[in-house]
């Protein structure tokens, strides 16, 4: 959808100059990578005022992210692991999350065009409400949208959940256990109650462990307590979030009938289009690479690891590694502090 | 109220009062969900930025504030979602502000006050 007629400055379709607390990684990247610059601008123009566009752009540079992911993964789990190989892949885990990653999860999503977006609903949502409150409770909700988070969808799978472990009659013993402990004490029961769901056969136990798959097939079983967590303490006000998330739906959609009333036909394109995008924004940051998150930032960590201590151990070059932002660019950092014969090695492969 | 002892952008407005719980942004579920089970009732969770485990402790607390981000960070999103007043980009929040602390968060200003 192309919605013509949007107030713009100029400089919004160029590479942001200040970004709120993202300004050390701008100008990293913009010296690093200076292609990003371009990309970042070719982006802004051709997906503006155009939330299609931006849509199929997300899914675009996913999958690409995605792609190079495995690539860097299998390099770390084949090669040799050395310091010039280690760095290499660091600098290309860089460059694949700059180009696919920040640019938008960060550049575009917290940047200038997603400040005008908001600035922009503001304005078109005070020629609709006078009345103070109206005004601020719908901005609120254009803002927060319909869009439910992957926070949400956790709590909303939690109800039914809830529902499907009420029909089991074997675990109801070990879920009241559960209840009369902290949560911090919970686990051994919890383990109790996933062996009874595989041995129970019953329909719902079939279809709460198949949701569980992927989590006990990667015996990763903190997703699985924090929902019986969930189920346990918090289920009314989990059906609560699905209430109001419904209403939300609702006002947005009130607000929508006032606005075409109240405004003309371009200003009503504007409303439209500029919720629409905020909306793709927020689904981009949660859904699409907010899920990517947990991954990257390990393999990033085991990464940046390996290198520290083959940095001290094999180039005897100390490195402090205090878990701040700032230490993911540790790459360049060790780049000058590098023996020459390594230097050397690494350009080659650069190259 | 006390000094003035951060300031922030306001991602989800509302006032409150209460304790600071540090949540560190460690890589690995096990620290974090740890962290997180023992943030109490009407804690304010400070942090770097969150992540999809704070879900745990998303109906204990009172406010929520982070190091980084802006209006469309995530923890602007989830905060607007649960109702909790939400003061993003503080730039060293976690740095300055203490486990167990009593604070004052004005998050309709976007300020953070000694109480």
């Amino acid at each position: 959808m192309l919605i013509g007629g949007l107030f713009m400055k100029p400089n919004f379709f160029q590479y942001p100059k200040k970004m709120y607390n993202e300004w050390e990684v701008l100008e990293i990247y913009k010296e690093k990578f200076p292609e990003i610059v371009e990309e970042y601008e070719s982006i802004a123009r051709n997906t503006y005022c155009n939330p299609s566009e931006y849509k199929q752009l997300v899914e675009k540079k996913a999958e690409k992210f995605d792609e190079n992911m495995k690539t860097l993964t299998r390099e770390f789990e084949s090669k040799e692991l050395n310091l010039t190989n280690l760095l290499k892949i660091s600098f290309d885990l860089h460059y694949n999350y700059a180009m696919n990653f920040w640019i938008i999860s960060y550049a575009f999503n917290e940047g200038p065009l997603s400040e005008h977006y908001i600035e922009l609903i503001g304005e078109l949502l005070k020629k609709i409400y006078k009345n103070e409150t109206s005004f601020i409770n719908a901005r609120e909700d254009f803002i927060k949208t319909d869009y439910p988070t992957f926070y949400h969808k956790i709590l909303l799978d939690s109800v039914e959940l809830t529902d499907l472990l009420n029909k089991i009659p074997s675990i109801q013993g070990d879920l009241n256990n559960a209840r009369e402990l902290s949560p911090v004490l919970r686990n051994e029961v919890y383990n109790k109650i996933i062996d009874n769901l595989k041995n129970s056969g019953l329909e719902e136990s079939k279809r709460i462990l198949k949701k569980w798959d992927k989590h006990l097939r990667k015996e990763n079983l903190f997703p699985i307590y924090n929902l019986l967590n969930q189920s346990i303490d918090n289920y009314e006000k989990n059906k609560l979030l699905d209430k109001e998330l419904k209403d939300t739906d609702f006002r947005i959609n009130e607000t929508f009938i006032l606005a075409k009333k109240s405004l003309n036909k371009e200003d009503y394109g504007k409303l439209e289009g500029a919720y629409l995008l905020i909306k793709e924004m927020l689904r981009a940051k949660d859904d699409i690479f907010g899920r990517k998150d947990l991954e990257l930032f390990a393999f990033w960590n085991k990464l940046t690891y390996k290198i520290i201590s083959l940095a001290e151990n094999e180039a005897k070059i100390k490195i402090e590694f205090n878990k701040e932002r700032s230490n993911l660019i540790i790459p360049w950092i060790l780049e000058d502090k590098l023996p020459e014969h390594q230097k050397d090695t690494l350009k080659s492969l650069q190259n | 109220m006390g000094n003035i002892l951060l300031t922030g952008r306001t991602a989800c407005p509302g006032n409150v009062r209460g304790r600071v719980k540090i949540v560190p942004d460690e890589p690995g579920d096990e620290s974090m969900m740890k962290t997180l089970l023992k943030v109490n009732q009407g804690d304010i969770i400070v942090t770097q930025m969150t992540r999809p485990l704070f879900v745990v402790a998303m109906h204990k607390i009172s406010a929520l504030i982070t190091d980084h981000g802006g209006m469309l960070c995530h923890a602007a999103m989830v905060a607007r979602e649960f109702k909790i007043p939400c003061i993003v980009g503080t730039e060293n929040a976690t740095k300055i502000l203490k486990d167990g602390q009593e604070i004052v968060v004005d998050a309709d200003r976007g300020i953070i006050y000694e109480a």
